[in-house]
């Protein structure tokens, strides 16, 4: 069934060009989303990814007292969430590698990499005194690794990346490649 | 041009936006205030380094997180908008304080490291409708005009018919969503999606997992940490069901070809009333059951799919039924 469509008697131009810019202004972003591929709340270009062959990993922040003992650090901890903080640190700290669905750091290097995890954990240690003062002993560090995780989540193998100290306020990247 | 103008502001016989209106409020937003402004709390004083808020608040100077005196004002403030835009009172001036406080606190949850594509779009149809013609239909506002105009109640509170630019403009924002939704399975899985493999994978995820995991199909020996994460992967713990159909390949191709077929074709849904229901009971349906073996719950997207269908295309069909029915009965 065909609607026979009647204009309206008067449409003023102001009334023409405010339903067009309306328009544009709501759906220009959503489209050049579709072309960068990124993601800039509210417009989105809703990324799936994943793989059945993907390897899976998660991270361990450990703290590691003078006196020996070791207690993970996890972000509800610090009454955050688990998952939006994990990813936050992932892709704006940690930083993704070079082919990656999301935006990798561009140029990433060892010392770009040292200096945006010292700064992450001095604030992650400022949060830690406010929220869990007694966990901050003197002389402890946290320990930053990465387990690597089987398809039921059991891990499989760590490697530490580094450690922070919150006395020296400093990261240091002790992973060494064998590249 | 003269013809799409021509469209944009012919009349139509149904008017989605004030039900929207009323049902985007009341069922996604007053339920969601107190635990969205709730983890807003936790996180305030944090360092600025902790999160990443985004260009467009940025821009406002807005990225700042609340002082608990402002953000119990805020809070306050968001509440009776949101209440005034419900029940229709001062209804534009009410909805556009909802969209910029709901706009407000999703820009900065999503701040702080996940992404809130539930909101996104709600908050996008909210633009909308600030500014959609006829959204203050069925309002407090509507029956004062009756009162004042002397109209029957029942008429002022439908309104008169207004032209559809609104709700194209709805309807080009959701199906823009769907379509880059589409897109990108494309881009990111290419032919592990049509394979099946990247849903196969999603739906045999058993754990409950608190943990946040990444991935990698990179080599392994990198300068970081000798593993290469590359992406982090989604938490969507599998139903039984969702982990029996994993096991069933051309099932999970099924699935996953036909998903990427409707995101892909949804922008079809502007072209006609049929066109457009069909596609938005596809939505419906593809939300529920994405919710039922994937646990993705997209609640607010089927309410706004169920509202925006074009009911009054079904009364043809209606009276056919009821008077074949008719017919058997003599």
């Amino acid at each position: 069934m065909v609607k026979k469509i009647v204009p309206l008697p008067t449409v003023t131009r102001h009334q023409r060009f405010g339903v067009y810019f309306l328009f544009l202004a709501l759906l220009s972003p959503q489209i050049m989303v579709l072309f960068t591929a990124g993601e800039v709340w509210p417009f989105t270009s809703a990324p799936m990814f994943a793989s059945p062959t993907d390897r899976l990993y998660r991270f361990e922040w450990l703290l590691q007292s003078a006196d020996g003992t070791d207690r993970e650090l996890r972000a509800h901890d610090l009454y955050w969430r688990e998952m939006p903080t994990m990813r936050h640190f992932f892709l704006h700290v940690y930083g993704a590698l070079g082919r990656s669905p999301h935006s990798a750091i561009v140029n990433d290097n060892p010392s770009l990499f040292r200096e945006r995890l010292s700064v992450y954990f001095r604030s992650i240690f400022k949060e830690l005194h406010l929220k869990r003062p007694s966990w901050v002993e003197p002389g402890v560090k946290l320990r930053v690794s990465i387990l690597s995780v089987d398809g039921k989540e059991r891990p499989m193998k760590r490697r530490t990346v580094g450690f922070y100290s919150p006395e020296e306020q400093r990261f240091t990247h002790t992973w060494e490649s064998n590249l | 041009m003269q013809t799409v103008t021509a469209f944009l502001f012919s009349k139509q016989v149904w008017n989605p936006a004030p039900y929207l209106r009323m049902v985007i409020v009341a069922l996604v937003i007053l339920p969601r205030i107190r635990r969205d402004l709730g983890v807003l709390a936790h996180y305030d004083g944090a360092d600025s380094f902790l999160m990443d808020p985004g260009s467009i608040l940025v821009r406002l100077g807005l990225h700042a997180p609340l002082t608990p005196e402002l953000l119990r004002l805020f809070t306050a403030f968001f509440f009776l908008c949101a209440l005034f835009a419900l029940l229709g009172i001062v209804t534009r001036l009410s909805l556009l304080g909802v969209t910029l406080c709901f706009g407000y606190v999703s820009c900065l949850l999503s701040s702080w490291g996940a992404f809130h594509h539930v909101s996104a779009l709600v908050f996008l149809v909210l633009c909308a409708l600030v500014f959609a013609p006829g959204v203050d239909s069925w309002s407090i506002d509507s029956l004062l005009r009756a009162r004042r105009q002397k109209k029957p109640v029942l008429t002022a509170l439908k309104g008169e018919p207004v032209p559809r630019w609104g709700t194209v403009l709805i309807l080009c924002l959701i199906c823009s969503f769907y379509f880059n939704a589409g897109v990108a399975k494309i881009r990111h899985g290419g032919k592990a999606w049509l394979r099946g493999d990247t849903l196969t994978f999603y739906l045999s995820r058993s754990t409950d997992s608190t943990h946040q995991l990444f991935g990698s199909n990179e080599p392994e020996e990198t300068w970081k940490d000798g593993f290469g994460l590359t992406h982090y992967i989604y938490s969507t713990p599998a139903s039984a069901a969702g982990r029996t159909l994993a096991s069933y390949r051309p099932l999970t191709i099924l699935l996953a070809l036909a998903s990427l077929g409707i995101q892909l074709m949804f922008p079809l849904a502007l072209f006609g009333p049929w066109l457009r229901n069909f596609f938005l009971c596809n939505a419906i349906v593809f939300h529920v059951v994405s919710d039922w073996l994937l646990d993705v719950t997209f609640t607010p997207y089927v309410l706004m799919a169920f509202v925006l269908i074009d009911w009054p295309a079904f009364g043809p069909v209606f009276s056919s039924l009821r008077s074949k029915r008719s017919a058997t009965q003599i």
